[in-house]
């Protein structure tokens, strides 16, 4: 039912044409902080899209400029995406204002957004404008209120001025987390999106009484992909569920598969973990979680101590084994690379620890023993994804042998806005060079760990290089002599930032924690990560290359050894 | 349970469970939030343990930096609850 969305040029096309086969179709049920329920037709959808589209054209926005969305969860959010849209710019979903967020910072991580990105507009809640007019005076880039614009209300001769962008012009920007110098827009096109949709289909096989319950928040391109914009190409309902209140109360997910006979759910790892902590067993009572087919665990790398316990956890409220599903991605292809087969369990593979030390090799081991680790698979590709393993030199590997996951398809990015330095060195003839390692099995991919030095936290990707340059320019800290890593907390299912950080040796207590406590403030307000440990060695504890590069790794191994606390 | 054994129990979990340092000297005036001690998930584990513990419901529009950043400000928001 859905071999049709090849045929798209546009993403506004299957609007388009869902308003005029049935615009009363149910497109969205919008769960908004308070738990009320609000169901969006794809006719209101349309016209609310067209209320953004009008202001948008009025203020002069021209195709391919680029627009910022910082509404938080709200359907202003997905009015103003498809009004965007539907005026051939291009838009980007800022990251939401949460309860953490302190209003200085936020404006501040908004303005270096606008910096980066060279946006024109931004499209943010009332509460928010004057500080960011003040933020943003001089710069080329206005600023609307979400309070002018009468989106959502039932105005049925508001019809978007059409004049999309098509085939290999941009149509979305998804901007990877990181401060100015990191921050990387990856630029779709609208036919590299339409493939991946298509593709995510058929891997999917989504069929005509499936509904989509998602709680990722929509910046994140799990959430705006899989869990909004594909099913408005599936002609499938989607109920998107705030992501801050789904982390206060996790049974929300659980309670809106139960309610809306929910197919389809997205959770990261650590959110196996989340859900099964806060969710006690009387809440679920009455629920019926027999409905939901696929449960797609990705973002971050995959435990199958996590699937089980959530297996164990809520298989008495119906939750099917064969549920448990997985996939791997990245921004710069679209969002997947991988699924699991839908319909069965995602494979486990058992291999010999030591062996893959030391040769690089998986080699089968029995399941449980001592010396035998389980990957779980992350899937097979999607149908017209190339993935290959390959070595240093960028030969290709075989089977069962460790090395860099690289990807060829028609879903891969148009490079990152403005920096053609950072995208010439992750695409060779082609292939776009994941920085991931893993190794292939049959089809099946097994994501075993990173080249690059990355932190995923919660399925948010942090740069070391960020947090090092924040504490690096904290008055007492040895700046050459900084290092962050990441490293597996079993607890949460997800990784740990920890800061390494020279000092002078005469440093007493109270400096150390007053340096302690800098470190903590500066790196939360630029990066919203929360340091889980922070370490004062003297400088030469920190490990480097022979031409003085911080050896991440190499500080890694060190800290497991000497600093590691149990 | 006095204000002031609010605040020791608080700490106590908080040093122990997310800062992960029992040692941490946590002051009742350390902006916890801002100053990137608690992040939203380990909120919702203080959110639990208030209501396990000490038997009171912050009601989430209160979650938020402005109203639990210090042990101070958490207190106070307890209180509220139990005059």
């Amino acid at each position: 039912m859905t071999d049709h969305i090849a045929a798209f040029k546009s993403l506004v096309e299957p609007v388009l044409k869902r308003v005029e086969a049935d615009p009363e179709q149910l497109a969205v049920i919008f769960i908004e902080d308070d738990e009320t329920e609000e169901k969006i037709s794809i006719g209101q959808l349309y016209s609310a899209a067209g209320a953004y589209a009008g202001i948008l054209h009025e203020s002069g926005i021209k195709p391919g400029n680029i627009v910022i969305i910082a509404t938080g969860h709200s359907q202003d959010l997905l009015y103003a995406f498809w009004g965007t849209l539907c005026t051939g710019a291009v838009p980007s979903v800022f990251p939401y204002k949460g309860p953490m967020s302190l209003t200085t910072s936020y404006i501040e991580r908004l303005k270096n957004m606008v910096q980066n990105s060279g946006a024109r507009l931004v499209i943010t809640p009332p509460n928010l404008i004057s500080p960011l007019q003040e933020s943003l005076a001089g710069a080329n880039c206005r600023v609307l209120s979400t309070g002018d614009v009468c989106a959502g209300q039932n105005d049925a001769g508001s019809r978007p001025p059409v004049r999309f962008a098509s085939g290999e012009q941009i149509a979305y920007l998804q901007y990877t987390s990181g401060t100015t110098g990191m921050q990387k827009g990856v630029r779709l096109s609208h036919q590299a999106i339409i493939h991946f949709v298509q593709a995510f289909a058929k891997a999917l096989r989504i069929k005509d009484d499936d509904v989509i319950v998602n709680w990722l928040p929509l910046y994140h391109d799990f959430g705006l992909f899989a869990g909004f914009i594909a099913p408005l190409f599936f002609e499938r309902p989607t109920v998107l569920i705030s992501p801050f209140k789904w982390v206060r109360y996790p049974k929300i997910l659980l309670q809106a598969v139960h309610k809306h006979r929910g197919t389809i759910s997205f959770l990261p790892n650590s959110a196996h973990n989340h859900t099964v902590r806060f969710v006690s067993a009387e809440e679920c009572d009455g629920f019926d979680l027999s409905s939901l087919r696929v449960l797609i665990n990705g973002a971050e790398p995959v435990f199958i101590e996590s699937q089980e316990a959530f297996l164990e956890h809520f298989a008495p409220y119906g939750f099917n084994e064969t549920a448990l599903s997985t996939g791997y991605g990245m921004a710069e292809n679209t969002l997947g690379v991988t699924f699991s087969p839908v319909g069965e369990r995602a494979p486990v593979d058992w291999i010999d620890i030591k062996e893959m030390q030391v040769s690089g090799k998986a080699v089968p081991a029995p399941p449980d023993a001592a010396g035998s680790k389980a990957n779980v698979s992350s899937g097979i590709p999607l149908e017209g994804t190339e993935v290959a393993i390959v070595d240093e030199e960028g030969n290709r590997l075989p089977g069962r042998n460790l090395g860099e996951i690289v990807i060829r398809s028609p879903s891969l990015f148009s490079g990152y806005q403005g920096r053609p330095d950072l995208t010439e060195p992750v695409m060779k003839g082609g292939w776009h060079l994941s920085g991931d390692l893993g190794y292939l099995a049959g089809r099946h991919l097994y994501v075993c760990g990173r080249k690059k030095d990355l932190v995923i936290v919660g399925g948010h990707n942090i740069h070391p290089e960020d947090i090092e340059t924040a504490a690096a320019a904290v008055p007492g800290i040895y700046p050459s002599a900084v290092v962050a890593f990441g490293i597996q907390d079993e607890e949460l299912g997800t990784e740990k930032a920890i800061l390494i950080c020279g000092m002078a040796g005469s440093a007493d207590e109270s400096r150390k924690l007053e340096i302690e406590r800098e470190l903590r403030r500066r790196i939360f307000n630029m990066l919203e990560v929360k340091l889980a440990e922070i370490h004062f060695v003297k400088p030469n504890w920190v490990v480097k290359t022979h031409n003085g590069k911080i050896a991440r790794g190499l500080n890694r191994e060190k800290y497991k050894k000497e600093l590691e606390t149990k | 349970m006095t204000e002031n054994e609010i605040k020791e129990k608080l700490k106590t979990y908080i040093c122990i469970e997310i800062i992960k340092n029992k040692d941490y000297p946590l002051t009742d005036d350390e902006t916890m939030m801002s100053g990137g001690l608690v992040d939203s998930f380990s909120l919702v584990h203080i959110a639990v343990f208030i209501e396990k513990e000490i038997g009171v419901k912050i009601p989430d529009t209160d979650l938020s930096v402005e109203k639990m950043d210090t042990i101070n400000l958490m207190t106070e928001r307890i209180m509220q609850e139990l005059k």
